[in-house]
């Protein structure tokens, strides 16, 4: 951890002397990178904030803790001729284990048959919402990081598959449509103490991207469609009990059927507007995540908006999030001989308990030509009875707001 | 010693109001293409449009493909404020978003006018851009900044 940003910082400072922009080798390869560097710090020791639901550790009252939103991506791009490319990312940031281990982040060979047309197979950034592919890049964004309650919602980031992107311009509208198909891995923290960790997977992922780009604006909407497999020995020994007491409590089975994430349908969704102007930036998006298993179906949005004072842009962003579906089942006894089971879905059910809204003050400055200095105040509040929104190693009973200040300095080379 | 400090000072800023004065001072752009290209006009969306990679063709449907001056150089603060509208900031994290999301790549650079023409001269798909006094019978102007 402390080696891990004390090499990120060697590299900040040695960025700086770089030309800004990819390192050409030749006129075939090239190397770029990118990357942040700094600490978050909240108000209270009862429950720990963190960007992503990948992580179990995240930041308290204890010291900075520089592990949240650091992170270093290095990239290689070949270009083998006008028709074929490839490139290939490795990301190093805090993960599963709370371990800074390199992962690769990006790996695919490119065909280009017109200018138009571009079809990518490998490893992917997927798009889910729109700041989805570049979440990592921090210095592409105007927040230190992607609003977590309406980018927490879907915990995939890649997919490996194919894609491609078919670009038309109507007058000085472009229109991108991009459709995906592939699969993805993933593999959550444990949702409490005692559990064990959670392994996903995304089958069958199908999704389709518009973007409409016009002078300032952009505008886009996406849909993805996949079949989810979600489990850790928990749920696994959860659905057999169900199955199991079906003869004493009949509907238990059917019930197991309908909660268990077993190549269970899921939908990611999401409109969104950019308007980036001289002065006057505003992004927002509305997206939804639906699931027929346990997994709750949620609805979240933010707006952001900021104004430019030549190389610093305040901003200020307000992000919510609103679980659509029951948190509690009602149809099974908690008490007596099969009250195991009950609690048990309980218990399952509540892991979708994320309501949560957050409002965000923050300043982006650009004081270095490949390099921003951001800092920003998070307060964050946890929305309905028993929700721990998106924060780690919530102490029972915990409900207050919590605040986060953090600063950074995001990067490219 | 006191005097010397003053002295420095006076220069330093002596020389930022200089430095300042030459940005504002900064040649007009021209936008350019090779001579033989059939290109002969772009509107201001246009330019953007192939120089943000938002568009790979000209009004004509043939390719097009933008080329760049370097960073930072007079020249291209005032083609990316003037024509594109955005600092360059704006446009590093804009173009940082597409390459390490595999989605793109900015125009290549070029060192200087003469080697903006010099490129230009050779491929009919170039469009660059150039200080209008670099403006010469080698290039065709398609669009002048106001």
């Amino acid at each position: 951890m402390k080696n891990f940003t004390q090499i990120s910082a060697i590299l900040t400072l040695s960025s700086f002397g770089l030309t800004v922009q990819a390192v050409e080798i030749n006129d075939h390869l090239s190397l770029s990178g990118f990357g942040t560097v700094g600490f978050a710090h909240t108000n209270t020791n009862q429950a720990e904030f963190r960007p992503t639901v990948f992580p179990s550790q995240g930041a308290d009252n204890s010291g900075l803790d520089f592990g949240v939103d650091s992170k270093l991506g290095l990239q290689a791009n070949a270009r083998l001729n006008a028709q074929f490319s490839s490139a290939v990312q490795v990301l190093v940031q805090r993960g599963k284990e709370n371990k800074e281990l390199p992962r690769i982040s990006m790996a695919f060979a490119q065909w280009q048959p017109t200018s138009t047309l571009a079809v990518r197979v490998g490893r992917l950034r997927w798009g889910a919402f729109f700041a989805t592919e570049s979440l990592a890049v921090g210095y592409s964004n105007p927040w230190i990081r992607v609003p977590v309650d309406v980018y927490g919602q879907v915990p995939m980031y890649t997919i490996d598959g194919i894609d491609a992107s078919y670009q038309m311009n109507f007058g000085d509208t472009s229109l991108t449509v991009q459709p995906m198909f592939g699969t993805t891995n993933f593999e959550l923290p444990a949702p409490f103490p005692g559990a064990t960790v959670i392994d996903g997977k995304s089958n069958n992922l199908r999704g389709i991207n518009l973007v409409a780009e016009n002078g300032s604006w952009t505008v886009r909407a996406g849909y993805n469609r996949t079949k989810l497999t979600v489990y850790n020995g928990m749920t696994l020994q959860l659905f057999n009990g169900l199955r199991m007491a079906d003869g004493a409590l009949p509907g238990t089975a059917a019930l197991a059927d309908e909660l268990e994430v077993n190549n269970k349908r899921g939908e990611f969704m999401g409109v969104g507007v950019i308007y980036n102007g001289r002065k006057v930036f505003v992004q927002s998006e509305l997206t939804r995540r639906r699931t027929k298993s346990f997994m709750a179906d949620t609805t979240a949005w933010y707006v952001t908006g900021g104004y430019r004072l030549g190389k610093v842009m305040p901003y200020i962003n307000y992000a919510k999030l609103t679980v659509d579906s029951p948190l509690r089942n009602n149809s099974l006894p908690t008490t007596g001989p099969m009250g195991m089971l009950g609690q048990g879905v309980n218990m399952l059910l509540a892991t979708g308990n994320n309501g949560q809204q957050t409002t965000s003050l923050g300043a982006r400055y650009d004081f270095y030509k490949n390099a921003a200095f951001k800092v920003q105040l998070d307060h964050i509040r946890l929305r309905g009875a028993g929700s721990t929104g998106f924060l780690s190693n919530v102490n029972p009973g915990f409900s207050d707001s919590v605040n986060v200040v953090s600063a950074v300095v995001d990067f490219v080379f | 010693m006191k005097k010397q400090n003053i002295f420095v000072i006076r220069g330093l800023f002596v020389g930022a109001v200089f430095h300042l004065t030459c940005m504002v001072a900064v040649a007009e752009v021209a936008v350019v293409v090779g001579a033989k290209s059939t290109v002969t006009k772009l509107t201001a969306e246009q330019v953007t449009g192939i120089f943000m990679g938002k568009s790979k063709s000209f009004p004509d449907g043939s390719p097009a493909v933008a080329i760049d001056q370097t960073e930072s150089s007079p020249i291209r603060v005032e083609f990316t404020s003037k024509v594109l509208g955005k600092d360059e900031a704006q446009l590093k994290s804009y173009w940082s978003r597409l390459v390490f999301t595999g989605k793109g790549a900015p125009p290549k650079e070029h060192a200087g006018s003469a080697a903006v023409k010099s490129s230009l001269a050779n491929d009919p798909k170039l469009v660059g851009y150039i200080e209008k006094s670099a403006v010469d019978a080698s290039v065709k102007v398609v669009f002048a900044a106001p």
